[in-house]
């Protein structure tokens, strides 16, 4: 063990003092998560209709002007809606990235604005009567979108209650307006139609939505999907040059020596393994901390992040290592190492969120340590706890066993005499 | 009664080995005594790397087998390995490290550590001569101080035998001197070494014993007394002309055709002569090179030696 300590930590040296390596390593992802987040921070979309779950619980008045809105000829070039009834099928479509987020409007959400009493002085209260939505992770800017939306009905229809302070069935029952002109005008129209017939009323009901991703201490944002999508992207790098500095060594003369010292060949082959993989480590650990610190990325909890960061740096430096052991020169490990590593992160959604993919190319995704590796982050950044994380890890953990399996039988055939 | 029988270290035995169909080494035996410097003297391309790489047990031999230290090579590698040390050709170290910490890296492998390995490296970097530079990271050593260090690296377990592959390949004459030096010390303090090269001085001025190894077969083996024997009283006339002098073969076969000329060959900007006497061949050795046009810039005439013993056997020069 000492001398695969000895072999790690020679190459772990090696490594960080290199100040290209530094920049690569260190550098380079914090200064693409920032230029990706600027970049593309105003759209995931681009590819396909959002598809939004909806709820109609209410049955009502308020929630035809929701269900109106989400299916208006406006927003159809943008909006897939679909309705759901129940929120437990709605939200396993959400689980399973069909959805961009689910809109639940509760019952009795129309019934609140009609006073039972009939005394206009008495407030109503809405306690507990709140809109909710449920957002797909993966999608940060569709969510943003649907929140948008949902926001500008709210604000409307808000600004509507202001100017009138009367429910909105007495405005239908009374022929003033329809529930399609509450949607199409947002409310606005309404105020302006009840303005000179109630004059100074006061508010009395306020409509709010619930977003459930408030849950989390931090919220979504796309600085936290590039985040770990940059870390992974790098580390992808970092780790084929890694792996492949057994066949420099083997170039410079540097392995034959390691392997006619009194070792098992084993012992020079897990160090090299070993080094690559500590290399790694540093470099995500390193970045976990200056990204906390400088780009303000809440990670989520200290202990599932530490687990599963080193579960999922095994993993996918157990690929770079794969690359390594069947590539015949450093050169060809250095281009099989870098298509492959270009290939998994198209597929993964390091560059593009994977939640605009079709179905199939998302499934694809799923071979690579890239695309556990995002979700797990960012599954962690909304809140994940040890216990949901782990799935990934499992996973991770068994992929990484199957890819050096095969990178051992690949090295005893490369290396044998 | 003390037993006066030299003990060998080393003791090949038929070692092949194979490339295909093609014998890069070819059923070679010899034996080194302890304390004993035995260079493998041959040209490029003769099978030397390749035999020590067996001896080393990188290369499995495709037959035959070697004890190092009475530990067979191929049941008890990683014992054997522990009783050689061994100079690659090329120079095998870590350049974004030190010369101190590439000394302490290669001794962990050993199985040294702690204090005790630090004192080690202490004295290798101080008899190498490098105890002012081992703090500075090895590129920006010169070409023959990262030789030395090569060397240092080798011997950091004290080895019972210490395999050199060419290592004075591409170094300036005075870090040659210092390595040539260093290996009669080396010697001195009882280490036995195996030492491959092409350079015939370099195995002439070290060597106890040499083989002449050519094509993967050893094709003599002894002192350099028993081998320049071999070449029975020949002297060498030496014809040195201009680098871009063209040679015809003609010219040689004329050469060689002359009376107590055993045989001609061309090496660089050279003519090399194996002759009975060099006083009665020199005139009409000229007369030969000047019917061809063949400017001859000076003479040498040698005494027999390594050089000759492989013309003699080979019929070519070491550097063909």
């Amino acid at each position: 063990m000492k001398k695969i300590l000895a072999i790690a930590w020679k190459d772990f040296r090696i490594t960080y003092r290199d100040l290209t390596a530094l920049l690569v390593n260190i550098a380079a992802p914090v200064a693409m998560t920032l230029v990706m987040s600027f970049a593309f921070g105003g759209s995931d979309t681009g590819f396909s209709q959002i598809p939004v779950g909806i709820i109609n619980l209410d049955g009502g008045m308020i929630g035809d002007i929701f269900i109106n809105t989400f299916e208006s000829e406006e927003l159809a070039a943008y909006l897939l809606p679909e309705q759901y009834t129940d929120i437990e099928t709605a939200l396993n479509a959400l689980e399973s990235d069909k959805l961009a987020a689910v809109i639940v409007i509760p019952d009795g959400m129309s019934d609140m604005l009609n006073d039972p009493s009939g005394d206009d002085s008495a407030p109503i209260s809405n306690d507990g009567l709140k809109i909710e939505l449920y957002p797909n992770i993966t999608r940060p800017v569709s969510v943003e979108i649907i929140e948008s939306i949902l926001d500008s009905i709210l604000i409307d229809l808000n600004a509507g209650f202001a100017a009138g302070s009367l429910g909105f069935s007495q405005l239908i029952q009374e022929g003033l307006v329809t529930t399609e002109e509450l949607s199409n005008g947002l409310g606005e129209a309404i105020g302006e139609k009840l303005e000179p017939i109630f004059g100074d009323g006061s508010s009395q009901v306020t409509l709010d939505a619930v977003y459930q991703e408030a849950d989390s201490d931090t919220g979504f944002s796309w600085l936290s999907y590039m985040a770990p999508s940059m870390a992974i992207l790098f580390l992808s790098f970092s780790m084929t040059n890694s792996a492949r500095s057994i066949l420099s060594e083997r170039e410079k003369g540097t392995l034959p020596r390691l392997l006619i010292s009194p070792n098992h060949p084993g012992v020079v082959l897990v160090g090299k393994m070993m080094g690559t993989y500590i290399i790694g480590l540093a470099q995500v650990f390193i970045f976990l901390v200056i990204s906390r610190f400088l780009l303000n990325v809440h990670w989520g909890g200290t202990v599932q992040v530490f687990v599963f960061t080193v579960v999922m740096v095994l993993s996918v430096a157990s690929w770079g290592i794969l690359v390594a052991s069947f590539a015949r020169n450093s050169g060809e490990a250095s281009a099989v190492g870098t298509a492959i590593t270009l290939v998994f992160a198209a597929l993964a959604g390091n560059f593009i969120p994977r939640g605009n993919f079709p179905e199939w190319l998302k499934t694809i995704g799923y071979i690579t340590p890239n695309a556990w590796g995002i979700e797990g982050y960012l599954n962690m950044i909304n809140g994940a706890t040890f216990s949901d994380m782990l799935l990934p890890m499992v996973v991770l953990l068994g992929m990484s066993i199957l890819v050096l399996m095969t990178a051992g039988y690949f090295f005893q055939r490369q290396y044998r005499n | 009664m003390k037993d006066n029988k030299p003990q060998p270290i080393l003791e090949a035995e038929n070692l092949v080995r194979m490339y295909g169909k093609f014998p890069a080494v070819d059923q070679i035996s010899f034996a080194i005594n302890k304390g004993e410097i035995f260079s493998l003297l041959g040209p490029n391309g003769a099978g030397k790397t390749t035999t020590i790489s067996m001896l080393s047990t990188l290369l499995k031999p495709t037959d035959g087998t070697a004890r190092i230290a009475g530990v067979d090579i191929l049941t008890n590698s990683a014992g054997a390995r522990k009783a050689i040390g061994v100079v690659p050709q090329d120079i095998a170290l870590y350049n974004d490290l030190t010369g101190l910490e590439n000394l302490q890296f290669w001794g962990s492998m050993y199985n040294l550590g702690g204090k005790d390995l630090h004192i080690r490296a202490e004295e290798i970097l101080d008899r190498i001569g490098l105890s002012d530079k081992k703090n500075q990271r090895v590129r920006t050593y010169s070409g023959g101080m990262k030789r030395r260090l090569n060397i240092g690296a080798g011997l950091l377990h004290r080895p019972s035998i210490l395999f050199m592959d060419e290592p004075t390949v591409g170094i300036d004459p005075q870090s040659r001197r210092m390595i040539l030096d260093l290996v009669k010390e080396l010697n001195r303090d009882g280490m036995s070494v195996l030492y491959t090269t092409h350079y015939m001085e370099e195995a002439q001025e070290l060597s106890h014993r040499v083989g002449i190894i050519d094509h993967g077969k050893m094709i003599a083996i002894g002192t350099q007394d028993e081998l320049t024997a071999l070449v029975g009283e020949d002297e060498i006339l030496r014809l040195h002309t201009l680098d871009s002098q063209v040679i015809e073969q003609s010219c040689l076969d004329e050469l060689a055709a002359l009376s107590g000329v055993h045989s001609v060959s061309r090496i660089d900007g050279q003519i090399i002569l194996n002759v009975a006497n060099a006083e009665t061949s020199i005139a009409d050795a000229i007369a030969v090179a000047n019917t061809h046009q063949v400017k001859i810039t000076s003479v040498d005439i040698e005494e027999p030696n390594l050089e000759a013993v492989f013309l003699h056997l080979t019929g070519r020069a070491l550097r063909d």
